[in-house]
C-alpha cells in the first residue's frame, strides 16, 4: 500500500468511527428524551422565573462605563436544559460554550430531568468532548495508559504543568514523560487549566500557576493530582 | 463612571460584589481568565474598603451565603472565613459537594489549601 493509499484508507477509518460516535451520543440523547416524555417533561412548558436566573447574567464591568452585551447563560442551574439554537452559531467560541453547557448539563443531572439538548450541529461540533465529559473518573494508571493511545474529545494533560516547569528549569525527561502523561476530556482540561491561570485568594492572591512558580517536583505534583481529582478526570 | 469604593455606601459596595462575582462567574464559565483576573482585582479593592469601615463591616457578606449565584456564593464564604469560620466552611463544602464544574473543583481547592494551611483567607 503507498502512502497516498493508507492515509486516504486512514483519513475514511477516522470519518467511521466520528460518525460512530455521534450516533452513540444521539442515540444516548434519544433514549433521555424517551425518558423524560414518559416521565410528563416538557422541555417548553412554562416555568416559574428562576429565582438564580441571574447565575449567568453578564453584567457590565470596567470602570470607563465599558459596555458588554447582557446574555443569559446556563450558569448554575443544570437542572435547567440548556436551550441550544437550532442555528449553528457563527463563532467557534460561541459553538464551544454551547457543548460545555450542555456537558456540564448531562454530567450533573439526572436523565429525568434531561430533554431536548442536542441539535445535529452540536453533535457535529462537540459530540465527542461532550461524551468524553460525561465519562465517570478512572484510575491514575488508566489515564497514563489512555494517553498513549490519544481519542477525539480528550486532551493530553501534564500532571505537573508543562510550561512552567521548563521555566522554572525542571528536568524535560520527567515534565514529557508518561508518568507525567494523563488523556482527559477536553472541556476537563479546559476548567483545570483555567483554574491554574485565575488568581484566588487561596494562594495569597496568586494563580495557582504563580504560587507554585519556584517549588519542587513534588509539590507540584500533588497539586496537579488533587486537580485532577476535584475537577472529575481522577478517581478519588 | 463607576464610583471608586472609598465614595460607595455600604449597600453600593455589597451592590458591586454581587454585580462581580456575577461577572466572575460567567467568565469562569467561558474559560475568561484574563477577564476573571480584572474583577478579582476589582472584588478586593471592595473587600479592602468594606474591611477599613467600622468594625470590619465585610460581615454584612454573611447575608450573600444563600445568594442564588454559586461565584457570589464562594467569593462572600472566601471573604468572610475570617470571620464566620464555620457558617462559610460550610458554604465552601456545599460547593464542592456539588460536583458542577468548575465551582466544585474550585471550592475543594480552597479546603484543602486551608487544611493545608496555605490559605489563611483572613
Amino acid at each position: 500500500m503507498d502512502s497516498s493509499s493508507s492515509t486516504a484508507t486512514l483519513r475514511k477509518l477516522r470519518s467511521m468511527r466520528d460518525h460512530i460516535a455521534a450516533y452513540t451520543l444521539m442515540t444516548h440523547a434519544r433514549r433521555l428524551s424517551l425518558l423524560t416524555a414518559k416521565a410528563g417533561y416538557r422541555p417548553n412548558q412554562a416555568r416559574l422565573p428562576p429565582g438564580n436566573r441571574d447565575g449567568g447574567q453578564w453584567t457590565d464591568e470596567g470602570s470607563a462605563g465599558e459596555q458588554i452585551p447582557r446574555l443569559w447563560l446556563a450558569g448554575d442551574q443544570p437542572d435547567l436544559p440548556p436551550e441550544v439554537p437550532d442555528q449553528e452559531p457563527p463563532t467557534i467560541r460561541e459553538r464551544n460554550g454551547w457543548g460545555v453547557r450542555v456537558a456540564k448539563y448531562l454530567a450533573a443531572t439526572s436523565p429525568t430531568l434531561a430533554g431536548g439538548v442536542l441539535v445535529e450541529w452540536l453533535v457535529r461540533h462537540g459530540g465527542h468532548r461532550i461524551r468524553a465529559y460525561i465519562e465517570p473518573p478512572r484510575t491514575l494508571q488508566e489515564l497514563q495508559k489512555a494517553a498513549l493511545f490519544p481519542r477525539p474529545g480528550f486532551d493530553i494533560h501534564h500532571i505537573v504543568e508543562q510550561t512552567p516547569a521548563r521555566q522554572d528549569g525542571l528536568s524535560w525527561t520527567k515534565i514529557d514523560g508518561s508518568d507525567n502523561k494523563v488523556l482527559v476530556p477536553t472541556y476537563r482540561h479546559w476548567e483545570i487549566t483555567a483554574w491554574y491561570q485565575t488568581r484566588n485568594k487561596d494562594f495569597g492572591d496568586l494563580s495557582p500557576r504563580d504560587h507554585l512558580r519556584g517549588q519542587g517536583w513534588e509539590a507540584r505534583r500533588a497539586v496537579g493530582l488533587l486537580a485532577l481529582k476535584l475537577f472529575g478526570v481522577l478517581k478519588p | 463612571m463607576t464610583k471608586r469604593p472609598e465614595n460607595m455606601s455600604l449597600e453600593e459596595l455589597v451592590a458591586s460584589f454581587v454585580e462581580i462575582g456575577i461577572a466572575q462567574g460567567a467568565a469562569a464559565e467561558e474559560f475568561r481568565t484574563a477577564t476573571f483576573n480584572r474583577l478579582f482585582a476589582r472584588e478586593s479593592k471592595i473587600l479592602d474598603e468594606l474591611k477599613r469601615r467600622g468594625n470590619d463591616e465585610r460581615r454584612v457578606l454573611i447575608s450573600l451565603y444563600d445568594h442564588p449565584n454559586v461565584q457570589v456564593r464562594l467569593n462572600a464564604a472566601k471573604s468572610t472565613y475570617a470571620l464566620n469560620t464555620p457558617g462559610a466552611r460550610a458554604v465552601i463544602q456545599s460547593i464542592a459537594d456539588t460536583k458542577f464544574q468548575p465551582w466544585a473543583g474550585s471550592a475543594g481547592m480552597t479546603l484543602w489549601a486551608l487544611d493545608e494551611g496555605i490559605g489563611k483567607l483572613d
